[in-house]
């Protein structure tokens, strides 16, 4: 199920509510929300809930496990079994297509004729099947690493690992800073408010900007020889997007959260307000990088094995992020384009300097636009048009064939999102008074949110006249 | 101010947001669930009454004809979604009135006597049921050109299965003499999954004593499961939302006064010389479905199911595709309209009566007829309604009278 979905804001939230609120007594609270999680995934397809049930069985036997081991040997079999299963599955359900093709493709090139030496399977990726694995195999480090105990309540570790708010896109949680508030939460008036204006603020930025602009992206991102304006506008358009979609998701997550007395992290920090692109990843999906950082790059040695190996790791850590994201080839170059501007601006020490920060924010944006511009693309030739319209080879092009492309109002939508990212404060840093003015704005914006969910999603009820 | 005082002034402006959020969700989801069952009728696609068959004919208490007042209007199903009034009278056209009879199970029929003995009944969609006044129905067409009887059993605004079913309902399989079933749908309704879908509901719809030859299957219990898997309920939700119709309302509007477009669910088809016609969106959407969408293999094979399961009660199956007003007039769609800046497919009626024939399933091909007709100037459908008009009417009726004639000849 999606967030912004009829099934889901008419029809499993509201009986969530009630259910929690009041039907059900407390001490089934737990139960209850994993029920609610199951049938919330399962709603796409219920067989993905039989493989989370799966990896959820697996991650809490090694975590006893690795407590109750004697040895070290042991303990380290049970970790190795846990995070191997984990990448087993999920590098089954999410490379093994790309490994098959790249290496059918190989093959082929070297035999010099076509030569399919892998199947290639039909598979289905199951939905957030990165997320829960991440958050289930940190669980599992975290108790080897003895920073935090393994529960014997079943229903409590799966509740973490399904969790409906966050289960999907996010934000990635670790098992100890959500422990303490599944056993006990508070639910307050000023969480259930925080949790509907996260919630409002979220989905508008989703539905009305996000949304909004994708239209220009299909545009710009389809046209055969971009010029230089075409190019850059539809970068400029993707670089909204994929913002105001991901982090208004997050903000649903964070809202929905709060709404069940769950206090979940803050995901984005006005990322494109970055001066180096060291400070983008501090800004930028936020949870993600912090586990990059703690569960790749310190065990790959992180920064104490010299400059070189430094310099190694970032590259890879960065590297395998990006394939992280999504089985494609353009996942790895973007991670990578990024892990060698983070070692160069370790090794010039850019990163640290404190002037010129207002050039320094605007280089960062190129530079995580044409970033973005990888990341978009559905294979390298596509990159490789857009960025070489990017640079000028086709022309520089004009405004009325951009305006007759891509339609007069998404643009000023595009102006009004891009001013917004740099000038307005994010969603964490609202003073909300919850005076009538800001309960109006959001019941507006709820309004109009739910209303583009709705022409999205239905069909005109043609009148049977006769 | 003390710090309890402050926490407390807090959590009421905190209570204020809260309530409000609370009543409109509390107002939004009372009033679209009523309206679903009240306005949109949604039981009735989720609850199928039916009955076994009986054993024995039961005769009617009495058998009355009702009159029924069909008030002249203007405008059409496609014009009505234009909320601007001076807009929509560019495209309106002026659809007579009439009194129409219904008789006891409440379809319009010219009056018959109640031991008439009907060897052709007509079903289908809106587009069997429609004309008026009732001479122009067309099982009233049919019934002049082959100078016999034929009951009329389509059932408007459900789509192309409803009307088989509560044909089913009300028939007594087996002591019926044999009857020819003449089912009309409209082009755009023909896909592999649709089609595979009703096909499950015959199955659990038979009974086992009266057709052997059927797999064997448990009893409709009443409540159609399959409208209520997530998959159904994805588009069924939506679609019988009032909410969502006052918002497409609403963007309309926006759309209109703010970019002066028409909405998105409406085709602008003009012609030189002539009077602009509209188009349906949700058509022109179902011609951008890829063959892997459309399967009509499946489709094809849910006929020939379709056609053994009436064999085995004695009805003998008549298919009448109706082609899309779009794709007979596919010229007219503006380039604007295109999706992805490709045009749409040609029309799946070739292929699909195609398929039919090779399975020995009688069906009347009308494409070749209508686009004939509109070659010669002919209009054979409402400019400002998704239906065929009088004309499109009596062309399928010549055609299913010669295909009646020829499958009736020794």
């Amino acid at each position: 199920m999606l967030f912004n979905s009829y099934e889901f804001l008419f029809l499993l939230l509201p009986l969530t509510l009630l259910g929690y609120y009041v039907v059900l007594p407390k001490s089934w609270r737990l139960y209850f929300l994993t029920v609610v999680s199951y049938i919330f995934y399962g709603w796409w397809d219920y067989r993905f809930c039989g493989l989370m049930l799966l990896t959820t069985v697996i991650n809490y036997v090694s975590a006893l496990g690795v407590a109750r081991a004697v040895t070290p040997l042991g303990r380290r079999s049970w970790l190795y079994f846990c995070v191997g299963s984990g990448l087993a599955i999920l590098g089954f359900f999410k490379y093994y297509g790309l490994f098959a093709h790249t290496a059918n493709g190989l093959a082929g090139w070297i035999a010099g004729a076509p030569l399919p030496i892998l199947p290639e399977l039909q598979l289905i990726l199951p939905i957030g099947i990165s997320f829960y694995t991440f958050h289930s195999m940190s669980y599992v480090i975290d108790v080897y690493r003895g920073a935090v105990q393994p529960t014997r309540n079943f229903i409590s570790f799966a509740c973490f690992v399904s969790l409906f708010t966050q289960l999907v896109a996010g934000p990635i949680i670790r098992y100890r800073d959500l422990a303490a508030q599944l056993m006990a939460r508070t639910h307050t008036l000023q969480k259930a408010a925080l949790g509907l204006a996260f919630f409002t603020l979220g989905m508008a930025k989703k539905l009305l900007l996000a949304d909004g602009v994708s239209p220009v992206v299909a545009s710009c991102f389809g046209v055969a020889q971009p010029d230089f304006i075409t190019a850059w506008t539809g970068v400029l358009s993707y670089t909204m997007q994929i913002y105001f979609d991901f982090s208004g998701y997050s903000d649903m997550a964070v809202g929905l959260g709060y709404l069940f007395g769950f206090e979940i992290m803050q995901n984005f920090h006005s990322p494109y307000k970055a001066v180096s692109i060291t400070d983008f990843w501090r800004r930028w999906h936020i949870s993600l990088s912090t586990w990059l950082r703690d569960y790749l790059y310190i065990p790959l040695g992180g920064s104490r094995g010299g400059t070189l190996l430094t310099y190694r790791n970032l590259v890879l850590t960065m590297l395998l992020g990006g394939l992280w994201h999504g089985a494609n080839w353009t996942f790895v170059l973007w991670g990578a384009y990024h892990g060698f501007i983070l070692a160069l601006e370790r090794m010039t020490g850019c990163a640290e300097a404190s002037r010129a920060r207002g050039f320094r924010r605007a280089g960062t944006f190129v530079l995580v636009m044409v970033g973005w511009v990888f990341f978009r693309s559905a294979n390298l030739e596509e990159a490789g048009r857009l960025l070489s319209g990017m640079f000028g080879v086709n022309g520089w092009g004009n405004w009325v064939d951009l305006r007759d492309l891509a339609g007069g109002y998404l643009l000023a939508l595009l102006a009004l999102a891009t001013v917004l990212v740099f000038v307005a404060p994010n969603t964490w840093q609202l003073k909300w008074t919850w005076s009538r003015g800001q309960v109006a704005a959001l019941v507006v914006l709820i309004l109009a949110c739910v209303g583009a969910m709705l022409v999205n999603t239905s069909s005109p009820f043609l009148y049977f006249q006769f | 101010m003390t710090p309890e005082n402050r926490t407390s002034n807090e959590d009421k402006s905190a209570r204020r947001l809260v309530l409000v959020m609370g009543l409109l969700l509390a107002v939004l989801l009372g009033g679209d669930w009523f309206l679903r069952f009240y306005w949109f009728a949604w039981h009735e696609t989720i609850w199928l009454k039916s009955r076994p068959i009986a054993e024995t004919p039961t005769a009617p208490a009495s058998f009355l004809f009702t009159e029924q007042e069909v008030p002249p209007r203007t405008g059409g199903d496609l014009s009505h979604l234009i909320p601007i009034p001076d807009v929509r009278k560019r495209y309106e056209e002026r659809h007579a009135g009439a009194v129409v009879t219904l008789d006891p199970a409440g379809f319009r029929n010219v009056p018959y006597d109640p031991s008439t003995q009907f060897s052709v009944v007509v079903v289908g969609d809106s587009y069997m049921a429609a004309g008026l006044p009732l001479s122009n129905q067309a099982s009233a067409v049919l019934s002049a050109l082959m100078g016999e009887p034929i009951l009329n059993r389509a059932v408007p605004g459900r789509g192309p299965f409803q009307s088989v079913l509560r044909l089913l309902n009300e028939m007594d399989a087996g002591s019926q003499p044999p009857r020819l079933v003449v089912w009309g749908f409209i082009e755009r309704e023909v896909s592999g999954s649709a089609f595979a879908r009703f096909v499950q509901q015959l199955q659990a719809f038979s009974s086992r004593e009266k057709a052997p030859a059927i797999p064997e299957a448990p009893a409709a219990s009443g409540l159609r499961w399959a409208a209520l898997a997530p998959a159904s309920l994805r588009v069924a939700l939506p679609n019988s939302s009032a909410m969502a119709q006052i918002s497409r309302k609403t963007w309309s509007l926006i759309q209109y006064y703010g970019a002066r477009r028409l909405p998105s669910e409406i085709l602008v088809l003009e012609e030189a010389g002539q009077p602009p016609m509209l188009g349906y969106g949700e058509a022109l959407a179902s011609m951008y479905w890829t063959p892997a969408e459309r399967d009509l293999p499946l489709a094809v094979q849910s006929v020939v199911f379709i056609r053994d399961f009436l064999a085995a009660r004695n009805l003998r199956l008549i298919v009448v595709p109706i082609p899309d007003k779009e794709q007979i007039y596919r010229d007219l769609i503006p380039r604007s309209a295109w999706r992805g800046g490709q045009p749409p497919y040609a029309s799946i009626l070739p292929a699909f009566v195609g398929g039919l024939h090779s399975n020995g399933v009688p069906v009347v091909d009308l494409s070749p007829t209508f686009m004939a007709a509109r070659a010669r100037g002919e209009r054979l459908y409402w400019r400002d309604d998704t239906h065929w008009n009088e004309t499109g009417i009596r062309l399928a009726a010549e055609e299913i009278a010669r295909l009646v004639s020829a499958l009736r000849a020794p």
